[in-house]
């Protein structure tokens, strides 16, 4: 019974997080902690699981469109995995308390980053640093574009698989605008890129939450199951018009379970 | 050490077009190859939710609680071979975290077919990381 609900926690979770663009991993923690009473290093445990799933299975997809910048992916991993491995062996260190107060900002920093998705970087230009192109699967248009402030993306990448190792997120939402911003992408190549990375990130922090008997299997299964079934079903369920109002019910969302994590870092 | 990595990574002048095309062009891996690698995370993704399906139907067939405790890779095979649920959970769970980790290996394989040693060292160095935190994970 409580099996179920994992499952079914996980597939909504899974339905909206793909009909929104984004990882599981925001809504999952939470769920897990507040309502189903699961303790918070086994939530993340349980997490990052699911977001190694999603990752392998849209990993699959975009490649296929050749969108992902493989080399550049290789050397913002180095600081990503680096940054995953520090995050969690810091995570099974250090108080459930301070994990959860710590996820209550990421929440909010999440909930203010939905609101201005850059709109800029759709072009890109040739840099002389790890030029590559691809076709724009939309308009059938080459893009020939290169990387700015290679040194800056590595020291965001880092932090991006720390807080991914430590929390267990994929933190997507805190590349994509990076590579976007910062180092001049173009969106769909940085979507695909940060996608790229996210699997690899999360399996080595898993791989220490696992050794360290943070990932319980019943938890862990169901949860990833529910959300890679979700993640099937919710592109196809999300119609365009409906995401606007989506997202606005999502921030309000997310805002409260911000609250609710901050509150329980402080009372315990 | 790190001023000379990235100086190695970019080129110093602006290039033309046609010589970033000639680049791409040569940067593209041979289509088989480049396939077969991306088709690791699918059939690791296959594989370990095959696993967890047997597992959870196992465990209902057979009325047990499902498991809180994940096991050792030595251990989650003997008892998968002993057809115990647990076994095949513990076990899909090792081989979810080991796709992205064999995958990252299998872009080495692709690097070193293009002769590009300059990835094959970095994409090393990610693998380093990666066997690092199994161990890590393990000991201490």
């Amino acid at each position: 019974m409580e099996s179920l609900i994992y499952f079914l926690a996980a597939g909504l979770v899974g339905a909206l997080g793909s009909m929104l663009g984004i990882g599981g991993g925001v809504l999952i923690i939470p769920i897990l902690t507040l309502f189903l009473g699961v303790p918070v290093k086994t939530a993340i445990g349980a997490s990052i699981i699911s977001v190694i799933a999603v990752s392998s299975g849209a990993g699959a997809v975009y490649v296929g469109r050749g969108l992902t910048h493989t080399r550049l992916g290789m050397v913002l991993e180095v600081a990503t995995t680096l940054g995953a491995l520090a995050g969690g062996i810091t995570a099974v260190l250090v108080s459930p308390r301070l994990l959860e107060g710590l996820f209550g900002f990421v929440l909010i920093y999440v909930v203010y980053s939905l609101r201005r998705l850059p709109r800029a970087g759709e072009e890109g230009e040739p840099t002389g640093l790890l030029d590559t192109c691809y076709v724009d699967p939309f308009t059938g248009r080459e893009v020939t574009y290169g990387i700015r402030r290679l040194p800056a993306g590595m020291v965001a990448s880092f932090l991006a698989g720390n807080v991914s190792g430590l929390l267990g997120v994929g933190g997507g939402i805190i590349k994509v605008p990076i590579m976007v911003l910062v180092m001049g992408m173009p969106m769909k190549a940085a979507i695909a890129t940060s996608n790229f990375m996210i699997g690899v990130t999360a399996a080595t922090s898993a791989a220490v939450y696992y050794a360290r008997g943070y990932i319980d299997p019943q938890i862990a299964v169901l949860t990833a199951l529910g959300v890679l079934l979700g993640a099937q079903v919710g592109p196809r369920l999300g119609g365009r018009a409906r995401t606007r109002t989506l997202k606005l019910v999502f921030q309000g969302v997310l805002l409260l379970f911000a609250v609710q994590m901050l509150g329980k870092a402080v009372i315990g | 050490m790190m001023r000379r990595v990235w100086s190695r990574l970019s080129v110093p002048r602006p290039r033309t077009r046609p010589e970033v095309e000639a680049e791409v062009a040569v940067a593209q891996p041979p289509r088989g190859l480049d396939e077969a690698i991306h088709r690791i995370l699918i059939v690791g993704l296959v594989v370990s939710a095959s696993l967890f399906l047997v597992g959870l139907g196992l465990s209902l067939v057979e009325g047990q609680p499902l498991p809180t405790q994940a096991m050792a890779p030595g251990e989650a095979l003997r008892q998968m071979l002993a057809m115990q649920p647990a076994g095949f959970l513990s076990l899909g769970l090792i081989v979810l975290i080991a796709t992205p980790m064999l995958r990252v290996a299998g872009s080495v394989l692709v690097f070193a077919w293009q002769r590009d040693w300059r990835y094959v060292g970095i994409t090393c160095l990610v693998l380093l990381v990666m066997i690092a935190s199994v161990l890590l994970g393990r000991g201490g």
